[in-house]
């Protein structure tokens, strides 16, 4: 429907979309949750595979709506992507980038979490992910519930209960 | 480790000021795959330790994508068997999705044992681009036939010794869809001899590489 609403609205011959649509990396344009408009070049946006199908299956010459990125996150996420266009780049650099890059509040991480989900951004969501395991990593139990403000729910019989299940996986 | 306790308390510290001005437990709102990939970036024990924290992390620990069992038993003060680890892990863990499988002993295991193992997870889906689970061992099984899903193999602190030259060969000859076998090695400058004489071993694998590092 988006396609042949575009096609009676623009009136120039079949052959010149075609042609313009062919065009190597083209803009893209992404609508985020709070309806702000990002305009970015095709190859940075098909990153996250959710865009890269939605090109693909030809729906992409409108606007993207995506509903559940809002516009500070997807700054960020884009900001990923251009620097992740071309991998080959010098991976000491790279490395460096997406350590100061995902140097953020909690807050922030889980919305990138989020957003990498639903954009499938694998190595944008493997970074987060890791950055939040190595939040885990080397913590007490309760100094993790106080990092990441889990509340216990458990009465200390159920801890203990719990604790004896796995002994040894709570052992240094 | 002293580097390592400072570094986490100064991002607890860091963290503090996050936690009361969100106070909401966000990490827990996350949908419960999320939270069995982040935990996949941990050694499985870590996270079944993290079933603690509350009752909503508390059997997620069954759907973690990624298994990495390590027999470092004998460091513990727990008076369990690491084969008894081993069969109630598997038992309980139900993960569908399972995109790693490690299992890693120092010391040698019944091949039957390990058979059962590899059996029980074989079934499970794993990603398209990782056709088969990885198995790692470290130690010496002296059985057959329960390598034959093997992928990836690799061996620290390879010595050649006759008992480890005996292992690495079985190995060879007993997995069929092994891609790469690594080996490290102590000694650098033995690189070269120890990559032709393991190369003289009988492959069952038609594609495997062998890296001597």
């Amino acid at each position: 429907a988006i396609q042949s609403s575009r096609f009676s609205c623009v009136g120039f011959p079949l052959a010149y979309i075609f042609l313009a649509c062919k065009k190597k990396s083209m803009a893209l344009k992404l609508k985020s949750s709070d309806n702000k408009i990002f305009e970015v070049e095709e190859l940075v946006a098909v990153q996250s595979e959710t865009i890269k199908s939605l090109v693909e299956d030809g729906c992409a010459n409108n606007v993207i709506p995506l509903p559940n990125v809002d516009s500070k996150t997807l700054e960020l996420v884009l900001d990923w992507c251009k620097n992740h266009v071309d991998v080959k780049l010098d991976e000491e650099k790279l490395k460096e980038y997406e350590d100061k890059f995902i140097e953020v509040d909690l807050a922030v991480l889980y919305d990138l979490l989020m957003a990498a989900n639903y954009l499938n951004i694998k190595d944008l969501l493997n970074r987060a992910s890791q950055k939040v395991a190595d939040m885990l990593k080397g913590k007490k139990p309760e100094q993790i519930r106080e990092t990441f403000n889990i509340v216990n729910d458990f009465s200390p019989e159920e801890e203990e209960e719990i604790r004896k299940e796995n002994l040894w996986a709570f052992e240094e | 480790m002293d580097m390592a306790n400072s570094a986490t308390h100064q991002s607890d510290l860091k963290h503090k000021g996050m936690v009361v001005s969100i106070s909401i437990d966000r990490i827990s709102d996350l949908p419960d795959f999320l939270i069995c990939h982040i935990l996949s970036f941990l050694p499985t024990k870590k996270a079944i330790a993290a079933s603690i924290l509350s009752s909503g992390w508390r059997l997620l620990w069954t759907l973690v994508p990624k298994i990495d069992l390590r027999d470092n038993l004998r460091i513990l003060k727990t008076p369990v068997t690491f084969t008894y680890i081993a069969y109630r892990f598997l038992a309980l863990h139900t993960a569908l999705l399972l995109r790693n499988f490690r299992l890693t002993l120092f010391t040698p295991c019944k091949p039957f044992h390990l058979d059962t193992w590899i059996r029980t997870v074989i079934g499970r889906k794993s990603d398209d681009d990782e056709k088969y689970n990885r198995l790692c061992c470290i130690g010496s099984p002296d059985g057959s036939g329960c390598l034959s899903l093997l992928a990836d193999f690799s061996f620290d602190g390879y010595e050649e010794l006759e008992d480890e030259v005996e292992f690495v060969k079985y190995v060879l000859n007993e997995a069929r869809l092994l891609n790469t076998m690594a080996i490290k090695i102590e000694a650098k400058h033995l690189k070269r001899s120890v990559l032709q004489r393991l190369s003289m071993f009988p492959r069952q694998s038609t594609t495997c590489l062998i890296n001597v590092e």
